[in-house]
């Protein structure tokens, strides 16, 4: 975990040092996240999750290269059905709710094929952490276990620039958030839309 | 004007993402009712088909002292789970006898109540109160904590074995059951959900047959 702080932080404070040592552009973005968990995530929650946003704040170092950073936050919710879980001799029946938050902090690097366009593809990569809280509650009784995991995250998008200070972002992110000790990954596929304001 | 204009936003989109971050919880107490099993694997069920069961359910209390009574749960609510506890026995391929001496094993069921008193808050605006900016009224404290009392009961049956003792003069315990949830409704209400328990406990142990 301190190790992922660190890395993190080293990594911002030297995407912060190139952004200031360059007169350019800067733009940040708003977005409404909807998620789905995947591989050993998925065996722990596999519905959908809707309530998720993500901020992230850019500086084109180059017209097409840009680099800063993202927070996001994805809520993720199963109820699970009346069923038996058995480990060696023990049974243990139950409803069960299931709950993870999940927040990826990253910097980032992003590559623009027509920065000069209306329509703007982009394809980018992050690194840093993602903390989560999981929590699991069965009858009166609940497990919870906070864990921060070392993430990277590539992602493709759309930027429509609608005009000099505004913009519509699309963009799908692979939040690959690796196993941490003993907790199993929590990696899961995020599909944004949100605004871009140029600053 | 152009700043203001992106904070507004920010400010405006933020708050209406996180107002709507409630999860859903139970709805039902049933939905709270859980139930427990454990056995001992080297034990061999099918030479063990007698089994005797007190008349009466223990309510544990607390530390008996000595020479004291125990108390028992009211008659009409352990009829329901004696009631249960044999026909799920006799659909495993046991037979209830009267003499303990001779039974192959006894069944103990025992009672818990606790009360429980908690304070609640609003989990999400006791962690996202600190966000809304002074902008919008200043600070605020969490609203709508109040606290309440619970009642919660737990049912466990012990199978043991009648014969086997350890050097201390101990009983082997061949099989657990436990069932736990809330004990609120009207008597009719846990009856059934009770009723539903005991019959749960016995059908995830299929190896008892």
């Amino acid at each position: 975990m301190k190790k992922s702080i660190i890395i993190t932080s080293l990594i911002l404070g030297s995407v912060f040092q190139t952004a200031k040592a360059q007169e350019s552009n800067g733009m940040v973005s708003l977005q409404y996240s909807a998620a789905f968990a995947i591989g050993d995530f998925n065996k722990f929650i596999s519905a959908p999750s809707w309530r998720g946003v993500t901020f992230e704040y850019k500086k084109l170092v180059q017209d097409n290269i840009g680099v800063g950073f993202e927070i996001g936050w994805n809520a993720f919710y199963e109820r699970k059905a009346y069923a038996t879980y058995t480990k060696d001799t023990r049974s243990l029946t139950g409803v069960q709710y299931r709950y993870t938050n999940a927040v990826p902090m990253l910097a980032t690097l992003n590559y623009y094929l027509s920065p000069d366009q209306q329509i703007s593809p982009f394809a980018g990569i992050g690194i840093g952490t993602q903390y989560t809280e999981n929590f699991l509650d069965m009858g009166l009784y609940s497990i919870s276990e906070n864990v921060w995991h070392f993430a990277i995250k590539p992602e493709i998008g759309v930027n429509f620039n609608v005009n000099d200070m505004f913009g519509i972002i699309m963009v799908a992110k692979y939040y690959n958030a690796f196993k941490s000790g003993d907790i199993k990954g929590r990696s899961y596929i995020a599909t944004n839309i949100g605004f871009i304001w140029k600053i | 004007m152009k700043k203001n204009y992106v904070k507004h936003t920010l400010i405006l989109g933020l708050m209406g993402l996180l107002s709507s971050c409630y999860y859903q919880g139970p709805q039902y107490y049933d939905e709270l009712d859980i139930v427990y099993t454990n056995y001992d694997k080297n034990y061999e069920f099918k030479s063990h088909k007698t089994y005797f069961m007190p008349d009466k359910i223990v309510k544990i209390t607390g530390a008996l002292q000595n020479g004291e009574q125990p108390e028992f749960i009211n008659s009409s609510t352990a009829n329901v789970i004696f009631g249960q506890i044999k026909s799920n026995m006799t659909g495993l391929g046991y037979s209830l006898v009267a003499d303990t001496a001779s039974a192959d094993l006894v069944l103990f069921p025992t009672a818990l109540e606790v009360t429980n008193t908690t304070y609640y808050y609003d989990y999400w605006y006791s962690y996202y109160a600190w966000y809304y900016p002074p902008y919008y009224g200043g600070w605020y404290y969490p609203y709508g904590g109040y606290t309440t009392t619970y009642q919660t009961g737990t049912l466990l049956m012990n199978l043991v074995d009648n014969k086997e003792l350890s050097p201390s003069n101990k009983s082997r315990v061949v099989w657990t059951g436990a069932i736990n949830g809330l004990l609120e409704g009207t008597t009719a209400e846990v009856n059934q959900r009770v009723i539903k328990s005991v019959n749960q406990a016995f059908k995830q142990s299929e190896y008892l047959r």
